[in-house]
């Protein structure tokens, strides 16, 4: 499943990205790499995913959402 | 020993959001403005301080997460440190978001510079529930640690201490390297070997470093590389490395990279912190339920909006009141004072009028920027881009685009360079080309004095209608721009929420007036400038003969009254009447009034008349100038107790219809930017061609809406 069909207060992990090196790093450098865990905070179906991942909230684009591979996990 | 006192180059670095502004600010004790979106202290800022004997320059790097060399601020940070080689590298780290912030620590360390970490809001940290130990934290990072917290301006001083400490002895420590595993590191040997022997490593580039960053593919290093020559042996050898990487790890070398780094800043974490409690939810999530929440974030969003544009015009109209009423009683001091004449007449009518009539909204405008600064600084900021994404892509434009956009309802000065923060270019032009729809408050004193003038029951309602045409036209405008000179789709959306803050008031007074006194010195420069050219546009030549003997009229009439034959009412309706009549001689006589015929064909069709294209062409220089033109025109800078008000005189003059003034707002509203906003735009464009698109396009476009206006008004018998 992709991060843009995740449910708001359910925790994933990353497990692969599409798309290009600059989306990926640029992704990772903000605190999301693959295998890390995360929890959805917005997820309307339409706009952006919001998400809190290492202690810090993220704004993802529903474009960008689309290209990140995750999978649910038992929420800690 | 030192006879001359030394200065150190010290560089800050630090991910967006981690204070490290508060820190510069505190340091240097100069004033700026603590960011809560990125890119806020995009331009590389330098301050000077003294400590004992020593001098330190320091300078504020631009806040970045990465040392890649995918956006403008990770090259500005990482080229700076390369080839200015500060003495001291600051690290900025947030302590409540540790192991994100180290991500940037990682890269820092690989560049084996004099680095020292300033472990920021730790008692945040502490709030959330974890505690960190930096004596251990700074063993296994190999670099000094010290703990500060900005906001209370902690740990300035060992700080301080640390750096003088570091840039004259250099790193007593060794900075730890992340290590990527047996086979990886055998790869990076190799290719460290082969640039070493071609003695590429040159420009304080360490060889290392070089050959991860060729293994990441980064095509900044790679451009440097290629100036050296030798350079096939050398990518064929990293294209090899990388397979047999890939081939190893399943995963493109940049990856594993990555992963390392997390993997090496866990360890680094499980070692140096403790969760004193289980992570505790902060406020931040309840506020961040409702104020992104999909149903009621919008509303929210629209609601704050009008509560800020309100806050500024009702807050803003008793101070406006006292400095009308403070310009007034200046011109009348200066016009008791002086005797008639021309020396006279350039003061109350050019100098008093002209920036008195624009420094009037000083306190709009400060109200306004003070609003988003409080929007900013709360961390709201980021939660309306979150929210207006949604509609911003639907649009055409990136959710961040909407951060200049409002601000361009300030003014586009700041505007143009708050579009900074879009990394795409041509994102970034698509939202400078329409922010200048975006009504800014130097084209309000315009719609209040027609709005005012032509619908004193309900101009409120007219100038919105104003607003809501420019926001109307600026949607339009990226659907046109998208579709021809800027095609494809806008940069993928990621942005940090950063936590809700409390802003200090300092902060909020430093930014809010940073961004005022902007328009100050607009007032003071440009403007004051232009009202003096203006003055002499419209003075001279002078005329000395009239089509009517005005003065024997005026007398005439007084001889009337005198002679009981009309009231003293009628008197002076008929002595304005011929003032007016002889001011409007004088200015159609003048040079302004030349300039403003020569247009006037081409303004005729918008229903324009020559005097309203004098006001245009002076808007050029500042928007606000248009008023004050007027005012020239109308000659009521000579203020006396009988003289009515501009509006009256407008509203009164038979040249003009509500269905004029309409169209004249439109133009007024689109044609292209003024002086200083221009210069602006050209500074961040770097773009004489984009720069003249914008003039010539928003010229066309006002003028296109102006004449659709008057001409459909008449059509449909409006006037």
């Amino acid at each position: 499943m992709t991060l843009s069909n995740t449910r708001v207060g359910k925790r994933y992990a990353l497990v692969g990205m599409d798309g290009g090196q600059a989306l990926r790093e640029r992704i990772c450098s903000m605190g999301l790499n693959s295998g890390c865990t995360f929890k959805i905070i917005a997820n309307s179906g339409h706009g952006p995913i919001g998400l809190e991942v290492r202690q810090t909230r993220l704004g993802i684009g529903r474009g960008m959402a689309d290209k990140i591979r995750v999978e649910e996990v038992e929420d800690r | 020993m030192r006879t001359v006192s030394k200065e150190f180059i010290v560089a800050l670095v630090g991910n967006p959001n981690s204070g490290k502004t508060t820190l510069f600010n505190n340091l240097t004790g100069a004033n700026q403005h603590v960011g809560n979106y990125p890119g806020v202290t995009v331009e590389k800022k330098e301050g000077g301080l003294r400590v004992g004997e020593s001098r330190i320059k320091l300078v504020d790097l631009p806040g970045t997460y990465s040392l890649s060399a995918h956006s403008v601020e990770e090259i500005i940070t990482r080229n700076f440190i390369i080839q200015e080689r500060p003495d001291v590298v600051v690290d900025v780290v947030d302590a409540s978001n540790i192991e994100r912030n180290l991500y940037l620590t990682t890269q820092l360390l690989e560049l084996d510079i004099p680095l020292i970490i300033a472990l920021n809001m730790a008692d945040m940290a502490v709030s959330r529930g974890v505690t960190i130990d930096h004596d251990s934290l700074s063993q296994l990072l190999g670099v000094p640690v010290v703990p500060t917290v900005g906001t209370k301006r902690q740990g300035m001083d060992s700080l301080l201490e640390s750096i003088i400490e570091t840039a004259e002895n250099g790193n007593r420590l060794r900075p730890a390297h992340v290590r990527f595993g047996r086979e990886f590191e055998a790869e990076l040997a190799d290719l460290t070997e082969l640039i070493e022997r071609d003695s590429i490593a040159t420009d304080g580039y360490k060889p290392r470093w070089i050959a991860i960053k060729l293994l990441e593919n980064d095509a900044e290093v790679a451009k440097i590389i290629s100036r050296h020559g030798h350079l096939k042996g050398l990518v064929e050898a990293v294209r090899q490395s990388g397979d047999r990487i890939e081939a190893l790890f399943g995963e493109p070398a940049s990856t594993v990279i990555s992963d390392k780094r997390y993997g090496f800043i866990s360890g680094a974490c499980s070692e140096a912190t403790k969760l004193t409690s289980a992570y505790r939810h902060d406020i931040s999530d309840t506020i961040d339920h409702l104020l992104i929440h999909p149903i009621f974030g919008l509303p929210i969003f629209a609601v704050l909006m009008w509560l800020m544009f309100q806050l500024t015009f009702t807050l803003g109209e008793a101070p406006a009141g006292w400095i009308e009423t403070g310009v007034a009683a200046i011109s009348t001091v200066l016009t008791n004072l002086l005797p008639e004449g021309l020396l006279r007449s350039l003061l109350v009518d050019g100098v008093v009028a002209g920036v008195g009539g624009v420094i009037i909204f000083l306190p709009n405008i400060m109200f306004l920027f003070l609003a988003i600064a409080i929007l900013e600084d709360t961390g709201y900021m980021a939660r309306a881009a979150f929210v207006m994404d949604r509609i911003m892509h639907k649009i055409g434009l990136h959710g961040k685009s909407f951060i200049p956009m409002l601000i361009g309802f300030g003014c586009s000065v700041p505007a143009y360079m708050g579009s900074r923060i879009l990394e795409d270019r041509a994102d970034r032009l698509v939202t400078m080309h329409v922010t200048t729809f975006m009504s800014c408050g130097a084209r309000l004193p315009v719609y209040i004095l027609v709005c005012g003038a032509f619908w004193p029951s309900n101009a409120g309602t007219v100038v919105f209608s104003i607003y809501a045409l420019g926001v109307i036209v600026a949607v339009t405008m990226v659907k046109v721009l998208r579709a021809t000179r800027f095609k494809g789709m806008s940069a993928p959306f990621i942005m940090e929420l950063p936590p809700y803050r409390v802003p200090t008031l300092r902060s909020l007074v430093i930014h809010m007036w940073e961004r005022s006194w902007m328009y100050v010195r607009k007032a003071g420069t440009i403007i004051l400038g232009f009202s003096i050219i203006m003055w002499f546009l419209m003075t001279f030549p002078e005329k000395t003969t009239y089509d009517r003997d005005f003065s024997t009229l005026i007398n005439e009439a007084v001889a009337a009254e005198k002679g009981g034959r009309i009231t003293a009412e009628q008197r002076d309706d008929m002595v304005v009447q011929y003032e007016n009549a002889r001011a409007a001689e004088n200015m159609e006589y003048s040079a302004a009034g030349r300039i403003g015929k020569a247009v006037e064909p081409v303004l005729r069709p918008l229903g324009f008349d020559w005097r309203l294209g004098v006001a245009i062409i002076a808007g050029f220089a500042a928007k606000e100038v248009v008023v004050s033109t007027m005012g020239n025109i109308y000659g009521v800078g000579d203020v006396s107790e009988e003289s009515p008000s501009l509006r009256h005189l407008l509203s009164a003059d038979p040249a003009y219809s509500k269905l004029i003034a309409y169209a004249f707002l439109v133009f007024v509203l689109l044609y292209m930017p003024c002086v200083a906003a221009m210069a602006v735009f050209l500074r961040e464009t770097r773009s004489w061609k984009e720069l003249s698109f914008q003039m010539s396009y928003t010229l066309l476009l006002a003028w296109g809406m102006a004449f659709a206006v008057y001409q459909g008004g008449r059509l449909l018998g409006l006037g």
